[in-house]
Parts: structure tokens; C-alpha cells; sequence
């Protein structure tokens, strides 16, 4: 190569670099830059060149004020992240063979899982470095189990907006929930059965119960994720197939 | 809300320790000029919200890798909410881009070990880019600041998409000649 081609040569993948970070690549070429860069720490070095120049323009943008419920999420979403590490890591330590034996120690087990994180919502108050404030950590909570292995939900009640976040626990589970279709939460306290909405997705969901029951009556009820009666489980006011069940334990107050 | 940190480069050392409080105060500090970035990408305020959020979760996990020697606080966040509002938008768009490559765009550390940018950087920038041909400078700003494709650029500019690939190009070598005169 000449140093005329080199220089060229240079230029072209100064170019690219900063392509890449333009965001400008094809999918397939990105694929091809990335394999480089990956192994190519001067190539990095050039990425790095153009980020630190082309940054400032970002400043430039007006500001938009965004509105209050951004904040509240992302307060949420750090609460549940919290809440849902905490649990992973408690129900590692449950062992899968054990809880496939009967319904009856799966009821058990579920009971005791959630007496344990209750007791872990309440070592976290204690210990106050896990959770910043202390009262981000649910008044009442629930773990949703199944008889067969590898899922579970986390429900937590949060009594200031009038809902539930329910999510699963752990989704690398070989179960996949959904596979039939969304499910439905339910809540059993005492005789009385009300239908709190829909649980659609692997991902986390909200939903509102001030229409329907009040927080106290949450108290040692029970949810259930049910999959949808035919024609319709909402109008009968009795859930299908209960897939997932869990009591709700509170926190000492 | 509680009383805002007074510097966003405080905020993110504070952040980096897990204080929740911390990130509260570079929210108050920093929110409204994240969603300025993210609104020229996607106007949608809904989805632009929905991007900001997600931003905020990406500065709590990063901040350990923030160097207020290697950038501002300002340009690191602005470059993670800008790379998010990006990835949202080509995946709305249903870009097959492998979940990998995803990751590496968002998570990587924005700044490396380059110097931070200062104010005289960001002047000598505004000056290079006033240099270059109108046509280089809207493929580069456009791509940068819209997060416009190339055949999004070819479209907005009306010339075909070869044409956009050679302007961006020779707009970005030309910027960095004017900027390391």
C-alpha cells in the first residue's frame, strides 16, 4: 500500500468511526464495525475521538419540561428492581426437586416464601442502605407460585397510588406463563372474589384497585392469576383455571 | 423533591454509590434538557417520556463509569439519552439488530479516555460546522441530533442515498480537519 492508499485508507475508516457514531450504518455494516472494534483498541480510540466532538451539539437542545408521572417511574422502577434482586435472590436458594412433590407442600412452600419475604422486606428496613427511603419497601407483598416449577410472581400493594405491580421473578424459567395467552388477576378476600385486570407480559405491570377494593382489605388475601373463562370469567365473577396463587403477607407496622 | 445537588458531575460520583437521592437531584438538574434531546429524535412526547425514563435507569446503573475528567456530565448523559432515544426509534421501525449489538450501543462507556469537551471546544464545533457545505452539515446534525438514517436523509434531502453516504462522510472528515486546526 502506498501512503497515498493509507492515508486514504485512514480517512475512510476515520469516516466510518464516526459514522458509527452518527448512527448512519447499515445494520450489516454496524455488525461488521463492531466485530473490528471489539478487537481493535486503536478503532475504539477513533469512536471515542468522535463522541468527544460531536457530543457538545447535543447541548444545544431546548428544554422540555417533562411531566411528574416521568419521575414517579422511574422511582418505581428502581423500587421493583430492588424488590424483584432481593427476591431472586431468596428463592435461589429453594430447592426445585422438593417443591414438585405436592400440591400441598407447593401451598406450604408458597406460604413460606412469603412469610421469608416479608421477612426480608423487613430486614431491608432494618438494614436501610439496601433501600433509599425505607418506605419505598411495600406494605404488603406477595409471591405468586405454581405447581409446576420455574415461575413465580412478585405483587406488591402500593397503597399511595391505589395499585398492584405484579411481575414474574424469574424468567429464564424453561415455563412460559403466557404461552395460552394473558392471564387474570384475581383477589380472594374472605368469600368475596374481585377481578383486578389483565396480566399480559413478562415485563412488570400496574394495576389500579381504587375502584374496587380498598388497601385494608388486601390483608391477608389472597391473589390469583387465573387464565380467562369462557365467554367471559369478568361477567360470571369466577376466575378460570387458577394457575398462580399467593397470600398476601404485611409488613409489621 | 428534595434540594437539588448543586452540579450534575456531584450528582453522578454520589449516584455512582447508589444514592437515590443523588439521582433525584440530577433529575431536577438535568430532565428538561435530556427531554429536549430525546423530543428531536422522537417528537412524540409519550414515547419521548418513555425514553427519558429508561434513560435515568441507564445513568443509576452507569455511573460508575462517568470520569468528570474524560467529559461534562451534561455530554455523557445527553450522548446515553440520545443513544436510547436512537435505539428506540430504530426499533419501532423493527430493525433486526442483534440483542448483542443493542446492548453494546446503550451500556458501553460514552467517553473512553478522551478529555473532556470545554467551552472553547464547543465553540471551535459551531464554528467548524458552520464551515462545512450545507449539505454536509444537515447529513451530520440531522443524523446526530434527529437520529435521521441515511435513507431518511436521502428522503428529507431529496438526493439519493449514495450522494448522502459520500456528504456525511466528507462533512465528518471535513469537521475534524477544522477541528485540530
Amino acid at each position: 500500500m502506498t501512503d497515498f492508499t493509507m492515508a486514504e485508507f485512514h480517512d475512510d475508516l476515520r469516516a466510518v468511526a464516526g459514522e458509527y457514531v452518527l448512527d448512519t450504518l447499515t445494520v450489516r455494516e454496524k455488525a461488521a464495525f463492531e466485530a473490528i472494534l471489539a478487537k481493535d483498541a486503536s478503532l475504539m480510540a477513533l469512536v471515542e475521538e468522535w463522541q468527544i466532538l460531536l457530543a457538545p451539539v447535543l447541548e444545544s437542545a431546548p428544554e422540555e419540561q417533562p411531566s411528574q408521572s416521568v419521575w414517579d417511574r422511574v422511582s418505581e422502577s428502581l423500587d421493583l428492581s430492588e424488590i424483584s434482586r432481593e427476591a431472586d435472590a431468596y428463592t435461589k436458594v429453594v430447592s426445585l426437586d422438593n417443591v414438585r412433590k405436592s400440591r400441598n407442600r407447593w401451598r406450604g412452600l408458597s406460604m413460606g416464601m412469603v412469610s421469608l419475604a416479608a421477612g426480608l422486606a423487613a430486614f431491608v428496613v432494618i438494614d436501610g442502605s439496601l433501600l433509599q427511603p425505607p418506605s419505598v419497601v411495600p406494605d404488603q407483598l406477595a409471591v405468586l407460585t405454581t405447581d409446576t416449577a420455574g415461575f413465580q410472581f412478585l405483587a406488591t400493594v402500593d397503597p399511595a397510588r391505589q395499585g398492584i405491580h405484579i411481575r414474574p421473578l424469574n424468567q429464564g424459567a424453561q415455563l412460559d406463563p403466557f404461552a395460552q395467552g394473558p392471564l387474570e388477576l384475581w383477589v380472594q378476600a374472605g368469600e368475596e372474589l374481585n377481578y383486578l385486570g389483565r396480566v399480559t407480559s413478562a415485563s412488570w405491570q400496574w394495576l389500579n384497585y381504587a375502584d374496587i377494593m380498598k388497601t385494608e382489605e388486601f390483608d391477608q388475601a389472597t391473589l390469583l392469576l387465573a387464565r380467562p373463562r369462557e365467554p367471559s370469567s369478568t361477567a360470571s365473577g369466577v376466575p378460570g383455571e387458577i394457575i398462580f396463587q399467593g397470600q398476601i403477607s404485611s409488613r409489621a407496622k | 423533591m428534595s434540594e437539588p445537588i448543586l452540579t450534575p458531575e456531584a450528582c453522578l460520583e454520589r449516584i455512582a454509590h447508589q444514592d437515590r437521592a443523588a439521582l433525584e437531584s440530577l433529575y431536577q438538574l438535568i430532565s428538561a434538557k435530556l427531554l429536549g434531546v430525546v423530543l428531536r429524535i422522537i417528537p412524540q412526547r409519550s414515547l419521548a417520556e418513555d425514553v427519558l425514563h429508561d434513560t435515568f435507569l441507564k445513568i443509576w446503573r452507569a455511573a460508575h463509569q462517568f470520569d468528570p475528567k474524560r467529559a461534562s456530565a451534561m455530554s455523557w448523559t445527553a450522548t446515553i439519552a440520545r443513544n436510547a432515544a436512537i435505539d428506540h426509534k430504530r426499533r419501532r421501525k423493527e430493525v433486526d439488530l442483534p440483542d448483542d449489538v443493542l446492548a453494546y450501543q446503550m451500556e458501553k462507556d460514552a467517553f473512553g479516555n478522551q478529555p473532556r469537551s470545554d467551552e472553547a471546544t464547543k465553540l471551535t464545533l459551531q464554528h467548524c460546522l458552520n464551515e462545512l457545505e450545507d449539505t454536509q452539515r444537515q447529513c451530520v446534525v440531522l443524523a446526530y441530533c434527529q437520529g435521521l438514517s441515511r435513507e431518511e436523509l436521502s428522503e428529507r434531502l431529496n438526493a439519493p442515498v449514495n450522494t448522502i453516504k459520500t456528504w456525511i462522510r466528507r462533512g465528518l472528515l471535513s469537521l475534524r480537519e477544522c477541528v485540530s486546526q
